[in-house]
């Protein structure tokens, strides 16, 4: 087994786990959370790949570079859309309890 | 090639350990401050793999300002919600994912390595060094980033204005009710925000932000860190001439010590009103400018003025590391729910 081996089998694990639980999980910073790992799995393939040769290849330094930054920006945007989401559903909630309240109220007095 | 070292092995089972507890556990916090573990990992792979610019810019970017963002997002909310009750179907649901997965991790390796053993996919190294005679920097990675493929910094120092630009927008369009006294403190804040000086500025902040008093610790902290921070920013952009580093690395512990201020509630009043806006956009627009002007007098979209190659490529990389600051500090303040401290002064 060579390293190129070994890195590219734990970059594509690590892209698979962040897929699966992004696919999967219910909460959505988890979602975050999981496509960060699995964009680092990318990364790992990426410069696994760079590190083949004798003199590592810049070209793919670069791009797993970009990478990092394009994550933090989807993070932050995906960070805001996901807090947005559960405040609406959270005052969603409330608004339901509360009408639920109302109507016991009424149903309350007309005995 | 030989095989993998014992150096190898250990980085790449701690990456992995980190990353499934990261992923398993159920409380938010212990996920995150997990993921901020597996980013330390990672930077150390990226030094295994012989990457130390990557191995930078992970620790900086990756882990620095990803775990800022992510740890002030879920602080106040730690529990994650209610499980949905349907077990069964979610364990098929998650029994077929994994296997999925199982398979998408063998496809990948057997590509790889089939991809790695045909022989097409030669590195470039070769190519870059040809080319490195013409480049106005020293360092092969700021050269391909700033001259070879400058394209892509440029949408991708483009794709953090929009993720700010959107964010923002997001987190400040504000319920109907509140919207009228918003806008009032918007208008009042612009004439505050642009009139300040920053180090003013930024105490004023404070003053005025005072209901909770920082941490005194952190204030102190922040007094001896930030002129080192700020060196350390200026070294690493500037190093990026000629050895690790550049204006990612180097926008990014900016951003650092913009949030490490943030925490001890005195943000810098540079980032406020029309200084912020122009702030975050400086980096592209000298970008666009720079290339614009190789357009006219040399015939080449995005090459950098003839004559002037080496000064215009590191004003280029100051703009981009000021904006790249300025833009993740703008986004954490935002995850942060403090827009209208973005607007202008007002405490939120």
């Amino acid at each position: 087994m060579t390293a190129l081996a070994w890195y590219s089998a734990v970059g594509a694990t690590l892209f698979a786990l962040g897929l699966v639980t992004m696919l999967v999980a219910a909460d959505r910073f988890r979602r975050v959370v999981a496509l960060n790992v699995a964009a680092a799995g990318t990364l790992v393939i990426l410069l696994a790949v760079a590190g083949r040769s004798a003199d590592a290849d810049p070209v793919l330094h670069v791009l797993a570079l970009t990478g990092i930054v394009i994550t933090v920006a989807f993070t932050g945007f995906g960070v805001v859309l996901a807090r947005r989401i559960d405040d609406a559903e959270a005052a969603e909630a409330t608004e339901t309890a509360e009408a639920a309240g109302a109507a016991e109220e009424i149903d309350g007095d007309q005995p | 090639m030989t095989g993998p070292g014992i150096v190898d092995i250990a980085v790449g089972v701690a990456v992995l350990v980190a990353a499934a507890v990261a992923l398993a556990v159920r409380d938010r916090l212990t996920s995150v401050v997990t993921f901020i573990l597996l980013g330390g990992m990672l930077a150390l792979l990226w030094t295994a793999v012989r990457a130390p610019d990557v191995a930078l810019a992970e620790a900086a970017i990756g882990t620095g300002a990803t775990g800022a963002l992510l740890v002030d997002a879920v602080a106040d909310r730690r529990s994650t919600q209610a499980r949905s009750g349907r077990g069964r179907g979610r364990l098929v649901a998650w029994a077929a994912a994994a296997t999925g997965g199982a398979g998408l991790v063998v496809a990948l390796v057997a590509g790889v390595l089939a991809a790695d053993g045909s022989g097409d996919a030669a590195p470039l190294t070769g190519a870059v060094n040809e080319a490195m005679s013409s480049a106005a920097v020293g360092h092969d990675i700021t050269a391909v980033l700033l001259d070879f493929r400058a394209y892509d910094t440029l949408l991708e120092v483009s794709v953090i204005l929009v993720a700010v630009v959107g964010a923002y927008a997001l987190a400040s369009a504000v319920p109907p009710g509140a919207a009228a006294g918003h806008a009032a403190d918007s208008s009042a804040g612009h004439a505050v925000g642009s009139s300040a000086g920053s180090s003013a500025g930024s105490a004023a902040g404070s003053a005025a932000r005072g209901s909770t008093p920082p941490a005194a610790t952190l204030v102190d902290f922040l007094r001896v860190a930030s002129p080192v921070l700020l060196l350390l920013a200026a070294w690493l952009l500037f190093a990026g001439a000629y050895q690790p580093g550049g204006a990612f690395q180097g926008g990014a512990m900016l951003a650092g010590a913009a949030i490490l201020a943030a925490g001890a509630g005195a943000a810098p009043a540079l980032l406020e009103g029309v200084a912020g806006r122009v702030a975050v956009t400086v980096g592209p627009l000298a970008f666009l400018a720079a290339g614009g002007a190789g357009a006219l007098l040399a015939g080449h979209w995005l090459h950098m003025p003839p004559g002037i190659e080496a000064p215009a490529t590191v004003a280029v990389e100051t703009a981009l590391a000021v904006s790249i600051g300025a833009g993740l500090a703008t986004l954490f303040l935002t995850v942060r729910r403090r827009p209208r401290q973005i607007i202008g002064g007002d405490p939120a």
